[in-house]
């Protein structure tokens, strides 16, 4: 599936993906520089951007990261909250929901420090692990 | 963070992590290049599908 500029999205990073990256996590960059390299776009879910900018030391990372031709924010619209009730119930995460949520929308793996989040979620195979 | 005109030329992923201070390496590259299609093997139709009933959503037309 694609952006709203019709760039396809291959990646969606979750909130210790982002908070990862701010950190000058390597391995997050990498695969975020294959994904971009490759003409597609990782997926920022709103709702861990927000979460992240909660706690994150450096926000330069994290302005970076939001406004960069890599990266697209996503959110789902209001006809969507049912889903995402029943996705929070999964992951007991409103945000690691929302990054969830996203893999549902866009069929592309998430990105996470945090896979345990996601086990009960498709047995939490669609997670590509941050490995530092 | 700056960006100067050399980084025009790059694609946005080298492009982002230059403005981000990073240095990719051959290595990095591969190991990153393997773990997003890996990741993505693992995503099935009938995952997707499965992910869906979870949730309450009808499965995804083929």
């Amino acid at each position: 599936m694609n952006d709203p500029d019709g760039r396809r999205i291959s990646l969606i990073l979750d909130t210790s993906a982002i908070l990862a990256f701010c950190r000058g996590s390597l391995h997050v960059g990498e695969v975020l520089g294959q994904v971009g390299d490759d003409d597609t776009v990782a997926a920022l879910p709103a709702a861990c951007l927000v979460e992240a900018f909660q706690s994150v030391i450096d926000r330069d990372h994290l302005d970076l990261l939001a406004s960069h031709a890599a990266a697209v924010v996503v959110a789902d619209g209001p006809e969507k909250w049912l889903p995402w009730a029943a996705m929070y119930s999964l992951t007991g995460s409103f945000d690691a929901a929302a990054a969830a949520l996203a893999f549902v929308d866009y069929d592309c793996p998430v990105l996470s420090a945090r896979p345990e989040l996601y086990e009960q979620v498709g047995g939490g195979r669609m997670v590509i692990p941050v490995v530092d | 963070m700056e960006q100067d005109a050399s980084h025009d030329t790059d694609k946005p992923g080298t492009a982002l992590m230059k403005a981000a201070g990073m240095t990719s390496t051959p290595e990095g590259r591969e190991k990153a290049r393997r773990a997003l299609a890996e990741g993505r093997a693992r995503l099935t139709p009938e995952l997707l599908n499965s992910v869906r009933a979870q949730i309450g959503l009808p499965p995804r037309a083929a």
